[in-house]
């Protein structure tokens, strides 16, 4: 199990590296698997462009928050997939519930906030 | 199809060339990966040109940036090396190539603006260039697809002095293509379109008839099963066999190997596929590119009105065939023309043509034998040439300004640095190394430009393929492609240019003397002259282009401000072909009749007519003469060319046209009453000069005869440049023997009306192709097309020339700011004013940009009789244009060259005179 400080120090995550954590976690994929996954995930909003998309990995990787496996599907030609790895799953929760922490913060607001004169 | 399946694989390709613009350890990591991400990208849009334009113009940017990003990253990772872990980084243990990239990259990060002009410059130059050449290319230099094309030869007949380059009548041409000895083969053809239907999904489609000798004597061979053979050349109907090309072969069959045997439907008719032609063959014609052929001998089950009657092949006065040959070897095209007009000479001894044909006017050489490849866009090949020039002019000066650009902005960045090189000198540099540190700037900033230059070729290829040149060739069934060869050529050339101006200053710097260097490194420059050519260089090419972009948006608008001599706007027009599903004359007309009756109901219109030609589109066009001997003794009856349409009665009234004398025709004007027809002005002035025509009689193909009762005024037919067109018009119910009529409806609100019609026609009989569904007023535009082509060119171009010219002007004044501060700084000391400042710094260039305006106008007024041709409603010596391009590019100068002379009026005598 990573220490505490360990995953902190990646927060906050940027939206696509979030959605591309989360897409890998579920079960391992390649470039092309990954955008189609994200953009079905946010429902076509985020569709992430090739060249990020290999950036971001080169980061990830290089974090070490994703891992490369390779995966023999019987389908398709033998070629690189990616998973989340411990502690960029740890990263993930972390960031889950920093968001969780925020979005309550918001709506107690929203929800004690007076309402204005016209 | 073919050039479908090519582009997708091209896409990624060019994506595999952008990754070489990553650096080495990104690229070697996850560059295969990133080809397969997009290359499954570019197949997910499906071929959908609107997702692939969308993933293009995303994939642009995201390259840019990342390439961006992951450069500096690594520069940043080396810089952090160096600092952290020198050991590694002794010298020697980073190529000294690679040190001055990084150099190189780094100075540019410095001078952004530059950069940007330097490869917008060249990558505009580059691919405007490669694009226009894939054109001319394609449409006037590539060689036809068959076996030995240049003894394939196109023959034409005169069909009086205005069309030199006519159709010739199969019976003529079955005469001259068994006597002919210096032809090894002579084939006819004729392009028409037809309804084809495969598995029940009819389209219309571009279809060749052709002799069985069509295939042998280009000497073609089938990729699959067989051709044509003189075989097929038998019985009338006794070849129900087509060929197919291979792109739709591709696109309608999938390529399927066994499609050999299959029936298809044309024309309502069952016709078996016998062999598929082979690939990149799509006829001898520019004009059309059918994707199948038929035996001509098949003419009378294909519907196609005057071409399927049953003497169209006997008839000598159905000009429409057209014919290609092979010479024999050794026989050179000249002999051949002189041989045929031989022959053709003794066939019309030996037949004299018949009374009351009214004779074709006897002329010299009627038969003309031109080589294959020039005759393909013969029917405009004037017109075309003149078109393309224009596009080449255009397209060389863009890239001639590119250059004289960067040649500028690199002088000025050349002196610029020599105090730069002066130090580096001073410090012990080698010349050599010098040179090569400059040789590396310059062409990374040329390559780089020749890539951008890529996507801005294939860019301007997708835009190019919506327009039309003229004679109505569709640029995107043109079969162009961004040719390779030339785009590596153009590349080169502007390179090589680049290299050439960028290493002039190099190369003096590297010369000059450290000291001296020093010295003036920002003092004086010496060569002020080259500049000032450089600038009135710029200056006239901007001032041709802009004139000419005027010149063909007056054009344009001139064009769309005709009076066309018809109303347009009301009028909304459908077009149904009956007879390719089968309909025979009597129960196309009944169909005519209840879809008139139809439209009428619908709310909202005025007036419903029925006729064989829309304004504007094209019309068949017939040889008619006076007939009934009532024309003066001594005069040969007169043989006119006038295009020919059936119309409804109340035609004219529905387009808006006045009659000028008679009558229109009536109900009773059917197939049981005698042939009438109505002349337009043009026409009763040909036939029968000053005398009334009103009842005299007109005869066509020497067995028709008609009478006329009435005139109407002059309108446009096929295109807005039309003058003085003869045209005659005869009752739809007399004359219904056609391939098509377009129902025409004029109404307050065509908008609406427009699916009104199309529901009315439908339910009339939903089984008749409808097509062209359409505002006639929309058709106008279209009919502007090449001079819409050319505003739309001109126009970019000349913006984007006046764009980069300003940058390079204000890079000029700015230079002369910075060089002379010093003395800028001593003259306000001594209290010269701010505008005595301003106007010294303005004035080297002020007159440099006179007399590139001067030049360009001259050049202009040379360069826009090009152009003259193709303007409609301006001369090319327009005032307007001319005073109007003027005032705009003197106007941005005088914009760009104030912001740096303000500077320099503004500069502080006391900091001046520090500064050296």
């Amino acid at each position: 199990m990573p220490t505490r400080g360990e995953h902190l120090q990646f927060l906050p995550l940027k939206t696509d590296a979030m959605l591309v954590l989360l897409v890998l976690e579920a079960k391992p994929r390649h470039g092309y698997g990954i955008v189609r996954d994200v953009a079905r995930r946010t429902d076509g909003e985020t569709v992430i462009q090739t060249g990020a998309l290999y950036r971001l990995l080169k980061r990830l990787l290089k974090d070490g928050l994703i891992e490369e496996v390779i995966y023999d599907d019987a389908d398709e030609e033998r070629r690189r997939y990616y998973r989340t790895t411990r502690l960029g799953g740890a990263v993930l929760s972390a960031e889950v519930e920093r968001m969780a922490r925020l979005v309550r913060e918001a709506r107690n607001r929203s929800t004690h906030r007076k309402p204005r004169l016209a | 199809m073919g050039a479908q399946s090519g582009r997708s694989a091209r896409f990624p390709l060019l994506y595999r060339l952008a990754l070489r613009a990553f650096p080495r350890a990104f690229r070697e990591r996850f560059g295969e990966e990133m080809l397969q991400t997009y290359s499954e990208r570019w197949q997910e849009t499906g071929g959908q040109h609107g997702a692939r334009a969308r993933l293009l113009l995303r994939a642009i940017p995201d390259l840019v940036a990342s390439v961006a990003t992951e450069h500096l990253e690594s520069l940043r990772a080396t810089r952090a090396g160096h600092s952290t872990d020198a050991s590694h980084h002794v010298e020697g243990s980073m190529s000294s190539l690679q040190q001055d990239v990084r150099f190189a990259l780094r100075s540019f990060a410095s001078r952004p603006g530059f950069v940007m002009t330097v490869i917008a410059a060249l990558a505009l130059g580059i691919g405007a260039n490669a694009a226009v050449f894939s054109i001319l290319d394609a449409v006037l230099l590539d060689p036809l697809p068959v076996n030995d094309p240049g003894q394939v030869v196109a023959v034409y007949e005169a069909q009086n002095e205005a069309t030199p380059h006519g159709g010739m009548s199969f019976a003529n041409y079955r005469k001259l293509a068994e006597r002919s000895r210096t032809l090894t083969g002579l084939a006819a053809f004729s392009v028409s379109d037809i309804a084809v239907d495969v598995a029940d999904h009819p389209e219309q489609l571009s279809a060749g008839l052709v002799t069985g000798n069509y295939f042998p004597v280009l000497g073609l061979r089938a990729v699959r099963g067989r051709l044509f053979t003189t075989a097929d050349d038998g019985a009338p109907g006794a070849s129900p066999h087509v060929v197919l090309s291979y792109a739709y072969w591709t696109s309608a069959f999938a390529a399927d190997p066994k499609v050999v045997g299959r029936v298809i439907r044309i024309a309502g008719n069952p016709f078996s596929v016998i062999g598929v032609a082979p690939r990149g063959f799509s006829g001898t014609e520019l004009q059309s590119a059918p994707a199948l052929w038929i035996p001509i001998t098949m003419h009378r089950s294909l519907s196609l009105g005057l071409l399927s009657s049953p003497q169209a092949l006997e008839t000598p006065f159905l000009s429409i065939f057209s014919v290609v040959g092979r010479l024999r070897d050794g026989a050179t095209a000249a002999q051949a023309a002189a041989e045929l007009n031989a022959l053709r000479g003794a066939i019309e001894q030996a037949n004299p043509p018949s009374t009351g044909s009214g004779d074709r006017a006897p002329l010299a050489k009627p038969v003309s034998v031109l080589p294959a490849t020039e005759g393909a866009a013969l029917r405009d090949r004037e017109n075309l040439l003149r078109y393309v020039r224009m596009l080449l002019g255009t397209v060389l000066l863009t890239l001639l300004l590119a250059c004289l650009n960067v040649a500028n902005l690199m002088l000025v960045r050349g002196r610029e640095r020599l105090a730069e090189l002066g130090v580096r000198l001073a410090l012990g540099a080698t010349r050599r190394r010098i040179m090569r540190q400059l040789f590396v700037e310059t062409a990374l900033l040329a390559v780089t430009g020749a890539a951008a230059g890529l996507l801005v070729g294939a860019v301007t290829m997708r835009l190019f393929s919506s327009f039309s040149l003229p004679g109505g060739i569709r640029l995107s069934q043109a079969g162009f492609e961004l040719d390779g060869r030339v785009l590596a050529f153009t590349a080169g050339l502007a390179i090589i240019t680049a290299i050439g101006v960028g290493l002039a200053p190099a190369m003096t710097a590297a010369r000059t003397d450290p000291a001296v260097a020093l010295r003036t490194g920002s003092g004086r420059g010496t060569k002020r002259r080259s500049h000032g050519l450089l600038v009135s260089g710029q200056i006239a090419i901007s001032l041709v282009l802009l004139v000419g972009a005027s010149l063909f948006l007056r054009s344009v608008r001139a064009g769309l401000r005709t009076d066309v001599g018809f109303d347009a706007s009301p009028l909304t027009a459908i077009s149904m072909e009956p007879r390719k599903v089968g309909y025979n004359k009597i129960r196309a007309l009944q169909l005519y009749r209840d879809a008139a009756t139809r439209a009428r109901q619908i709310p909202g219109v005025t007036s419903v007519s029925v006729a064989t030609h829309v304004p504007l589109a094209r019309a068949p066009m017939l040889p008619f003469s006076v007939a009934g001997g009532k024309q003066g003794e001594n005069a040969p009856p007169p043989r006119v060319t006038a295009g020919f349409a059936s119309v409804t009665p109340g035609h004219f009234a529905t387009l808006g046209v006045r009659m000028q004398q008679g009558r229109d025709f009536a109900g009773t004007d059917n197939s049981t009453a005698g042939r009438v027809v109505i002349l337009n002005e043009s026409a009763a002035r040909a036939f029968f000069g000053d005398a009334s025509p009103l009842g005299q009689r007109l005869g066509l193909f020497g067995d028709i005869e008609y009478t006329v009762i009435g005139v109407v005024h002059d309108t446009k037919y096929q295109s807005v440049r039309d003058d003085g067109v003869p045209f005659v018009f005869a009752p739809l119910e007399q004359e219904p023997d056609v391939g098509g009529v377009s129902i025409l409806v004029r109404s307050g609100t065509p908008d609406a009306v427009l699916p009104a019609l199309r529901t009315a026609l439908h339910e009339t009989d939903a089984s008749v192709p409808l097509r062209d569904a359409r505002l006639v007023a929309r058709q106008m535009d279209a009919a502007l097309m090449p001079q819409r082509f050319g505003a739309m060119l001109l126009s970019v171009f000349g913006l984007v020339a006046l764009a980069i010219t300003a940058i390079g002007i204000y890079g000029t004044v700015a230079y002369t700011v910075t060089q002379r501060t010093r003395e800028i700084g001593i003259r306000s000391a001594l209290g010269a004013p701010r505008t005595h400042i301003m106007r010294l710094v303005l004035r080297s260039t002020g007159v440099a940009v006179l007399n590139g305006a001067l030049l360009g106008g001259l050049l202009a007024l040379a360069a826009t009789r090009t152009a003259a041709h193709f303007l409609y409603g301006v001369e090319p010596t327009d005032m307007v244009a001319f005073v109007a391009s003027a005032t705009v590019l003197l106007c941005t100068t005088l914009l760009v060259a104030l912001q740096p002379a303000r500077r320099a009026a503004r500069i502080d005598p006391a900091v001046a005179m520090r500064a050296e």
